[in-house]
């Protein structure tokens, strides 16, 4: 599975400054409504916050994967989020996250596809070299073209 | 290759493992090895961190499952046993319910007739 189809070079935020987790997601959930107006802000922060208590979405290595099916999420898509500043997100490891990539997705019996995406993004993430790539590009562009050309 | 088969069945309705013996026994099958697992989507949704927000979307409530193996004498006998099992144990064609399929079986040792 590409994700080119789940991730746009307009839903790449470089630079993203946040002072703490909680933070983070007050911001994300404004960015991506306005992105999406007909989304309603405190539902999403509502469904992300849900998922949190569950378990962190920080998966290791300065990465968190925060996901959620939205009712009014059409299809998939993904938000990437390149912190200025890494934060403490409760991660596995217990080391600050500097690199989020916010999925939301179209509820279905199955979740296949969402499945599908936060798979390949996990196993994409456990690459220290892919992973590298993607930390140390330079702009946007150069993120975007790393992100969406990983074999 | 020998005419003998490997039924295998996974049932995900675990209180009703007796019913399915039952029914092999009823065919004459009196060898079979039970063993305890735990669908893929479960495992993750448990196991990996990342799948955890998926639990509460897994229906039913059984975290394990039981795969029954069993090697039948030939296919008459095959057709009968599955028949049998899905008379008492339900269309496993239903959701949450389990996969039953048999397998060709080439050389065995051990095999007790």
């Amino acid at each position: 599975m590409k994700l080119d189809k789940f991730v746009r070079k307009t839903h790449i935020r470089f630079q993203f400054d946040t002072a703490d987790k909680t933070d983070f997601f007050k911001k994300m959930v404004k960015d991506i409504t306005k992105v999406h107006p007909d989304f309603e802000e405190e539902r999403l922060l509502e469904l992300f916050y849900l998922r949190e208590e569950t378990m962190s979405t920080g998966i290791g290595n300065g990465i968190a994967i925060p996901h959620v099916m939205y009712e009014k999420c059409e299809n998939q898509e993904i938000f990437v989020y390149r912190l200025t500043k890494p934060i403490d997100f409760a991660a596995l490891d217990k080391k600050p996250v500097e690199l989020i990539f916010a999925m939301i997705g179209a509820p279905s019996p199955s979740n296949i596809i969402n499945l599908q995406i936060l798979a390949k993004l996990a196993l994409m993430m456990k690459h220290p070299e892919f992973l590298e790539k993607l930390l140390s590009a330079e702009n946007a562009d150069a993120f975007f073209e790393a992100l969406i050309h990983y074999d | 290759m020998t005419d003998a088969k490997l039924l295998v069945c996974i049932i995900e309705k675990e209180e009703r493992l007796e019913d399915v013996l039952e029914a092999l026994l009823e065919e004459g099958i009196t060898g079979a090895s039970i063993l305890d697992a735990r669908g893929m989507f479960e495992y993750m949704a448990d196991e990996i961190p990342l799948f955890a927000g998926f639990r509460g979307l897994i229906q039913g409530n059984n975290p394990t499952n039981k795969v029954i193996l069993s090697i039948v004498p030939d296919s008459v006998t095959l057709h009968h046993a599955m028949d049998t099992i899905q008379s008492v144990y339900g269309d496993f064609s239903l959701p949450n319910t389990g996969i039953m399929f048999s397998l060709d079986i080439g050389d065995t040792r051990g095999l007790k007739t």
